[in-house]
């Protein structure tokens, strides 16, 4: 995907550097909308076409015929948009060339699904501005996403459209402490997880099939008593400002369930100029605490620790600020070779729903450095550049490729050495009775998104492998590699074929199509 | 800490220990108490934070806040289903504003009257009858010559709105849906008013009781012609950081009446090589605006006025003008003490605008304020306890009460505190029991009843509650001639005829003060029904 979005890029920008006076004569791009359940045309569809920051668009008759029109050159990506179907995107990206006609373009839309219901509390009383969202429940190696949400009405109601099929958690969150009459006993809300549970493994999920709606569900929150953690950030820089840090109260040990702002009062988060902080009030549970440092950039974790609150208050809790980490590094081939090392793309994706760092920037020689590091836990990425695969990420001697970067303890980080294999295995074959949809293959690198597209001979090729075992299967769709979860790949699990790839081998295998219709009915 | 702080404030130095609050809330429709509200008061002392208590009631509706420092307090209710200010009293349909804790006297039996909030449902369907998804649908109310915008949200896949909150009175409803990709000249979604017109003139009110839900309405948007205005940035603007250029409505000159209602909403991403091209505007007065965003700041960079009629606008060229960075001074003009550090200064756009700027004041009186565009601000402080705002100075021009402009470039200002501030107290009376007690309004003499009221002396909020017993009292006052009016209810914003405004003034009361003295004033309340009678809509 990416290299993809890098050549538009350029294509982009050679775009307006040609003579402005004559400029290039427009193209048109045509083609259908249909339903992709029944193949009946769909109406009223919005077709857009994009291209960096330009977008085209048309919208179909009662044909579904859709026809854009005044398209200037370049390559497309095709998307069709109607309430009550999930956004489709055209299987590749099209090109139109000066004063071209394109046509037969047909674009599936699958309907969506609705989760709707009512938050209520411990009296049935309706739960007003409770923020509802939808926790994919798949439990594949992606990561965990939070999908739809939306705030309940004055009468307690949500609804959630444009939900994709698949299995959600669906999570009710109040704001706020409020104070039992009579006392001054805190308590609040904690998360919900329907039906009625605290977290994830008492919850039931939902599961939607393509078009299938959950209708009526009741949230049931709990009133818990609430109390506040109290201490004092210690070793922080003078100039660094003060007021540049924050304290961060996280749940820990239930996914990645966001904790709560801590700070004076409701809101605040700022620490006060000694260093001492009172988060708000939070329910009893297991907690890491984290002082974020705010300054140019993303915010960085410069020190961690984790407490359990129990029915009381916890007081004297001390945290440590740290400075941020440098991390150096070298890129290498395990051979003599041309490759462009400069073009390897490295990134620390927080664990966590928190905003991504920079991009990296590695030199011609291989060589790299990555500032203002927290001091938190890291999965590596690394894309390598063509015609490699990443071999080994070392950092003093001890493989991290699997496992991440554990940074909570450390004061300094030896030399990140990663590792390019010259001779990446390729995976190629033929799915059966296919003329699109995807191939995606499992290995045992995270992260690993590797899919490839089929032609419209039914064939496909993925290449830039690393040696090992792979599960192979092909989909009908690409939305629907975010439908195999453990449950989903059982369903089809004969539709797998096991591929064993060493270094520099160009493997060859038939796989057969799992349909949208496999995944709905083998229950 | 907080108490003290707050004894010191508000002078009253007979407090010996706090007090408590305590009472029922009850729903004023039907007399009965309301569980499970979370009320919470708020007091008026200013610097340098407000003390917030909170309690919730019980079952039988019954409160009570412990340890009440002594002074004002402002009351918010929050339980779905109801208004979050309640009632003044059961008899009046004016809110509460305030009411005083004072030093050494109980508030026990305390009622708060919740009112139960006015609700408008329905759906937005486009010309064919077909729920039109993620349209906005905009409650407004006619003031002061323009359409003011109350709540508002998106319709859901279904179409469907549900608009809650509101209070009982007359309202119009306004729906748009971005067409973003409409090719220009061609028809696109404008503006519609329920139940489907394009212009005010069309529009259709629903008026809505106390605790009332609207039938279900149906707004069907109407397709009018867009157009596309797309140009060239010329100038320096900040390459690495979002730029963005939009469309913000303009008011037209001379009217004066509120005829349609545009959304800003219009624009289009700044491309590498400066061009802009913002789609499916419908005719109208705008401002094209460049905006930048980074580091969490938004600075405009560059405005001018395009009036949009029945073709595109093609190569407009629109200057960057870099925002200023102004240097801030606070001087204290006159004997004493006077706390100016960490005085909080903030301008805001006098007319449509994102751009606002905020500075610190340092201990040596000095701030900055960044990202200032070339524009017509209002600034917003408050001045330090015992001292009053003698004049501000921007470049070298006095704008006390004219509001600052930027837009020569200025660089430097300068606000003079004097350290002998006037003070105003009175009482007002009411004509009935039943009258709210309201509030009262203060206008330096000579200055036009001014389109928002806030604005009109810099440092002093020229509004005070009147409490319980009747009292008000404004502080941090310049020495002059100044005006007052106690009215029972103020939801207006600034009158709208002429001859409204003169039976206003000749109700105003003059006052002349010198500096560091207190003067004193006796008012008589105009009363909801009088000022209704004036032309001003009150609702309900």
């Amino acid at each position: 995907m990416r290299p993809v979005s890098l050549l538009l890029f350029c294509l982009f920008f050679a775009l307006p550097s040609g003579n402005a006076q004559e400029a290039p004569k427009p193209g048109a791009v045509s083609g259908r909308v249909v339903h992709g359940l029944t193949g009946e045309p769909v109406r009223k569809a919005v077709v857009t076409l994009t291209m960096q920051r330009t977008t085209v668009q048309a919208t179909t008759g009662s044909d579904g015929v859709f026809r854009v029109v005044q398209v200037q050159p370049g390559e497309y990506r095709i998307s069709a948009n109607r309430p009550g179907f999930l956004r489709a995107t055209y299987q590749s990206a099209v090109k139109v060339e000066a004063g071209q006609s394109m046509s037969g373009i047909e674009i599936r839309m699958n309907p969506q699904s609705v989760v709707a219901g009512k938050v209520v509390d411990e009296d049935g009383d309706p739960v007003e501005r409770a923020f509802v969202s939808l926790i994919s429940a798949r439990g594949t190696t992606l990561r965990r996403g939070q999908m739809q949400s939306g705030a309940t009405n004055d009468l307690g109601e949500f609804r959630l459209a444009g939900v994709p099929p698949g299995r959600y958690f669906v999570v009710a969150r109040r704001e706020g402490t409020f104070v039992a009459p009579g006392t001054a006993q805190e308590y609040g809300y904690p998360p919900t997880y329907y039906p009625s549970a605290r977290d994830e493994s008492g919850a039931a999920p939902v599961v939607l099939a393509a078009g299938q709606d959950a209708m009526g569900l009741t949230i049931p929150m709990r009133r818990t008593t609430m109390q506040r953690i109290r201490g004092r950030v210690e070793g922080m820089k003078e100039s660094a400002g003060r007021a540049g840090y924050q304290v961060v109260a996280t749940v820990r040990g239930t996914g990645n369930t966001p904790g709560f702002r801590g700070g004076f009062g409701a809101g605040g988060g700022r620490l006060r100029p000694d260093g001492v902080f009172e988060t708000a009030g939070l329910p009893p549970g297991s907690y890491t605490l984290q002082v974020m440092q705010f300054a140019q950039g993303p915010p960085v974790t410069v020190g961690r620790v984790n407490v359990e609150l129990g029915d009381t208050p916890l007081e004297n809790v001390i945290l440590y600020a740290g400075t941020p980490l440098e991390i150096s590094g070298q890129i290498r081939t395990d051979a003599p070779s041309q490759v462009n090392l400069a073009s390897t793309r490295i990134s620390l994706d927080r664990s966590g729903p928190a905003p991504g760092m920079p991009p990296v920037t590695v030199k011609a020689d291989g060589t790299f450095a990555i500032r203002r590091v927290g001091r938190d836990l890291f999965p590596l990425n690394v894309i390598a550049p063509q015609g490699t695969y990443v071999k080994s990420i070392t950092v003093g001697g001890q493989e991290v490729l699997l496992t991440g970067l554990d940074l909570t303890a450390a004061d300094a980080v030896a030399p990140l050495d990663i590792l390019l294999g010259t001779k990446p295995a390729t995976v190629n074959g033929q799915v059966k009775e296919a003329a699109a949809g995807v191939v995606w293959l499992i290995g045992a690198t995270p992260n690993a998104r590797l899919v490839a597209q089929i032609n419209e001979r039914g064939g496909f090729s993925l290449g830039g492998l690393a040696p090992g075992e792979y599960r192979a299967v092909a989909l009908e769709t690409a939305e629907m590699v975010n439908e195999m979860d453990a449950e989903n790949q059982r369903k089809v699990q004969g539709k797998f074929e096991k591929v064993k790839v060493s270094e520099g081998e160009n493997v060859t295998v038939t796989l057969t199509l799992v349909t949208q219709k496999d995944l709905e009915s083998a229950n | 800490m907080r108490y003290l702080a707050l004894l010191l404030l508000s002078g009253v130095l007979l407090a010996q220990k706090p007090l408590s609050v305590t009472g029922t809330v009850e729903n004023v429709a039907t007399g009965e108490p309301v569980a499970k509200v979370n009320l919470s008061l708020r007091g008026n002392n200013p610097n340098p934070a407000p003390t917030v208590l909170w309690a919730t009631s019980d079952a039988e509706g019954k409160f009570s806040f412990a340890d009440v420092p002594a002074g004002s307090y402002v009351v918010m209710v929050e339980k779905a289903g109801f208004l979050r200010i309640p009632l003044s009293s059961k008899e009046s349909k004016a809110p509460m504003t305030t009411f005083t804790v004072r030093p050494g006297a109980t508030l026990d039996k305390m009622t708060f009257y919740l009112q139960p909030h006015a609700v408008i449902i329905g759906r937005v369907v486009d010309e064919e009858g077909e729920p039109v998804e993620r349209a906005t649908v905009q409650v407004v109310v006619p003031r002061n010559g323009q359409l003011a915008p109350q709540q508002g949200m998106t319709t859901n896949d279904l179409g469907e709105f549900r608009i809650a909150g509101l209070m009982p009175g007359k309202y119009y409803l306004v729906a748009q849906r971005q067409s973003m990709g409409a090719p220009s000249g061609k028809l696109g979604y404008l503006a519609t008013f329920y139940p489907s017109s394009s212009e005010f003139t069309g529009a259709t009110p629903i008026e809505l009781k106390s605790g009332q839900t609207s039938t279900p309405t149906q707004i069907m948007l109407r397709r009018g012609s867009v157009f596309k205005v797309s140009g060239r940035v010329v100038g320096a603007w900040p390459r690495g950081q979002n730029s963005s250029v939009s469309l913000l409505a303009r008011r037209t000159p001379g009217t004066g009446q509120a005829t349609t209602f545009r959304w800003g909403g219009s624009q289009s991403a700044l491309k590498p090589d400066g061009s802009f091209e913002i789609p499916g505007a419908s005719p109208g007065d705008y401002h094209l605006v460049l905006i930048s965003f980074g580091n969490g700041r938004v600075a405009e960079l560059g405005r001018m006025p395009i009036a949009v009629a029945q073709a595109d606008l093609e190569d407009i060229t629109l200057q960057v003008q870099p925002p200023l960075k102004v240097q801030g001074k606070v001087r204290v003009d006159g004997e004493g003490e006077a706390q100016v550090e960490g005085m909080s200064i903030s301008l805001y756009p006098s007319e449509a605008g994102m751009g606002m700027a905020m500075g610190q004041v340092s201990a040596a009186g000095a701030f900055e304020l960044n990202d200032v565009s070339r524009l017509a601000y209002q600034v917003n402080f408050r001045a330090p306890a015992n001292t009053y705002v003698k004049k501000i100075v921007v470049g070298d021009k006095e704008v006390t009460a004219a509001g600052l402009d930027f837009s020569n470039g200025a660089t430097e200002m300068e606000i003079v505190l004097g350290t002998k501030p006037a003070k105003l107290t009175g009482s007002v009376k009411r004509v009935s029991e039943n009258q709210a007690p309201g509030r009262v309004i203060l206008l330096p003499e000579g200055m036009a009843f001014p389109e928002r009221l806030f604005m009109s002396l810099p440092g002093v909020m020229p509004i005070a509650p009147v409490d319980q017993e009747g009292s008000f009292t404004f502080s941090g006052l310049p020495p002059g001639k100044f005006r007052l009016l106690a009215v029972e209810d103020i939801q207006f914003d600034g009158p709208k005829s002429k001859e409204t405004i003169e039976k206003l003034e000749a109700k105003m009361t003059k006052v002349e003060i010198a500096e560091g003295a207190t003067g004193t004033a006796a008012l008589v309340q105009l009363s909801r029904k009088e000022l209704a009678e004036f032309g001003l809509d009150l609702g309900q």
